[in-house]
């Protein structure tokens, strides 16, 4: 459906872009998650028409889009801030689109109530903007461009100014409409966690590149770089050295590592929800073939779904996650245990 | 702050308001109704409603109807100039606007006299653009660039622009670009996108700057004086001339009262107008 293909972009002397190499697939839910500066909002702001790539081509269903302004981009955008004409009611908001491309009176009455029937907002086309609460008015953002029909809807931050709850309702309500309706939707968010449970792939960004791109799980589970693995959730970065027998040599310990490492500097990825803890008296079963070190207890803290704890193994800490319920105390002696498949290799 | 400490920091404007405004403005009316003057005395005597009565004289009413053409056309002409200035110097970046800003305001510093001035002798037969032209030989005689409604429409424009712009700027320069982006977003050429929302948006702005426009230019005296000719006479002159003149004061009152009572008009006019377009165009 799109194509973004060695793009790079330049704004003065930065570089927003570099090289940037992307497919979206018709009815996905990609999103581009990373800090900000990442490029992500640049990456929408030139599909939308907003930007021009310095170098670099962007497809679109099948035709290049360069130079096409963006009044004339079959693509929609739903901003961060809503951007709703505030001297206009929700129905002409949402009708605004349609009188431009000069459609019948009749079909935009009948397809600007659909819309406001699609997001929950039926009755509201005579209120202003300002008169709506901030997931209304995201709402009718949305309607604004749905009923476009456009190829790729392109969301920017659209939850940010909600609260957290409603962020979360939001979250679900989005994914069921884009599966209902089939839509490509192309969305952008520093929030690791709304990008998790959202999409059907995710692009991690960093200075203006893809770190990684793959579903959720890949990029949780099996994080290519540093990066990915610590801005997706948290993550335990052991820094050791290859071995001679394709283990990871970290401190005294030699650890079963997901793949074969060849000698120098290594890192690897350990989430701490991986990390399963022994203790005189618990009874955490120890697998076969799992790397096993010891450990005293440091930090202990109480996070609801479980218990945090930072434990010291000669010097260097770890974080484990365990489920509430008895556990070690502080000061305590402990065996941590992990399998080698969750040691994740990771670039730097 | 209490409130009567509050009330005392506001003594010395409220006195001086009473005291400068609406002692005069009083004393005008009074002046309006006043059947005559006697010569030792600075109160005006008698009643009489005669003084507004020979105001629907046709001579009199030619006058106001001009003055407001006038006024009018140099309003518009001002908004037409104006509007893509104050768009520019609100769309420029944000060091610029400054300096494009000073340039606006830099003739104020100049008295205003002086400026008219400055504006007849490039206007005036033996004047600099005439000149020019003579000495090109694109033309054997002067053009009349001067002593015509023309020539007074050039002096009111040329006075009164930046009254329109500044109040213009102000509202331009909070125009959200993302309601820009959105509409071109949603299929809006830049046409569109200016006609359906930089346009609306900005019309609190518009409003605001061809009000202040075209009451100055309405009771403008100066311009049409010294720019106009024989029969460019505005309300201003008609009410200088009843006052250093004619020395009938009474009438003269009572014409600048009627330009104040539609000054006053124009500027509920113009709130209403406000109003309706919602106060809450602007977040």
């Amino acid at each position: 459906m799109v194509e973004f293909r060695g793009v790079s972009k330049t704004f003065g002397s930065t570089e927003a872009l570099t090289d940037l190499n992307l497919e979206i697939r018709p009815g996905e839910f990609l999103t581009l998650l990373g800090p900000s500066g990442c490029g992500k909002t640049t990456t929408l702001r030139l599909l939308a028409g907003f930007e021009e790539p310095t170098c670099g081509e962007i497809w679109l269903a099948g035709k290049p889009v360069q130079g096409l302004p963006a009044y004339k981009r079959p693509v929609n955008t739903v901003f961060q801030h809503y951007a709703l004409f505030p001297h206009m009611t929700v129905f002409d908001n949402v009708a605004f689109g349609l009188r431009m491309q000069k459609v019948p009176q009749a079909e935009i009455k009948r397809r600007v109530t659909a819309a406001l029937e699609l997001v929950r907002l039926e009755g509201m086309g005579g209120r202003r903007p300002h008169e709506l609460s901030g997931g209304q008015q995201q709402r009718v953002a949305l309607a604004r461009a749905l009923v476009l029909e456009p190829k790729v809807l392109l969301l920017d931050e659209p939850l940010g100014a909600l609260d957290l709850q409603l962020r979360r309702a939001m979250q679900v309500e989005l994914r069921q409409l884009q599966r209902r309706l089939g839509a490509t939707f192309l969305y952008v968010t520093h929030d690791q966690e709304e990008a998790l449970a959202m999409s059907d792939r995710i692009a991690v960004m960093r200075n203006g590149r893809i770190e990684q791109l793959g579903t959720p799980e890949e990029v949780y589970l099996r994080p290519a770089t540093r990066f990915v693995a610590q801005f997706l959730g948290e993550a335990n970065l052991l820094e050791g050295e290859g071995a001679a027998s394709g283990r990871l040599r970290w401190g005294d310990y030699h650890l079963l590592v997901d793949r074969h490492v060849g000698p120098g500097r290594t890192t690897v990825a350990l989430r701490p929800e991986q990390v399963r803890v022994r203790w005189p008296g618990s009874a955490t079963p120890v697998g076969p073939a799992e790397n096993r070190v010891h450990g005293i207890v440091a930090e202990r803290l109480f996070v609801g779904t479980g218990v945090r704890l930072v434990v010291e193994v000669a010097g260097r800490r770890l974080a484990a996650l365990l489920p509430a319920g008895p556990g070690p105390d502080l000061g305590d002696q402990v065996e941590l245990c992990f399998s080698a498949e969750h040691c994740v290799v990771v670039a730097p | 702050m209490t409130r009567r400490s509050g009330w005392a920091a506001l003594a010395p404007t409220v006195l001086w308001l009473l005291a400068l405004v609406a002692a005069p403005l009083v004393l005008m009316l009074a002046y309006s109704f006043a059947a005559h003057i006697a010569p030792d005395s600075p109160l005006p005597q008698g009643f009489t409603l005669e003084h507004y009565a020979r105001l629907a004289d046709p001579i009199y009413l030619r006058i106001f109807v001009r003055s407001i053409l006038q006024a009018g056309l140099a309003t518009f002409l001002c908004l037409l100039l104006g509007y893509p200035l104050a768009y520019y110097i609100a769309r420029s970046p944000l060091q610029r606007r400054g300096r494009l800003l000073l340039l606006v305001i830099i003739p104020f510093w100049t008295n205003f006299l002086v400026r008219t001035y400055a504006l007849m002798a490039l206007l005036r037969a033996q004047g600099v653009i005439n000149s020019i032209l003579m000495a090109a030989k694109m033309i054997d005689e002067p053009l009349p660039l001067l002593y015509n409604e023309a020539s007074v429409q050039v002096g009111l424009v040329y006075t009164l622009l930046p009254l329109l712009i500044l109040p213009l700027y102000a509202n331009l320069e909070k125009l959200d670009q993302r309601l820009l982006n959105a509409a071109q977003d949603l299929g809006a050429s830049p046409f569109a996108t200016f006609w359906n929302v930089t346009w609306p948006l900005s019309r609190p702005g518009v409003l605001v700057g061809c009000m202040m426009v075209f009451i100055s230019a309405f009771g403008m005296y100066l311009v049409p004086d010294l720019m106009g000719g024989a029969r460019s006479v505005m309300v201003g002159n008609l009410i200088q001339n009843q006052f250093l003149q004619a020395r009938n004061w009474p009438f003269g009152a009572a014409v600048a009262l009627v330009l104040a009572a539609v000054a006053l008009v124009v500027a509920l006019l113009v709130q209403r107008a406000g109003r309706l377009d919602g106060g809450e165009v602007q977040r």
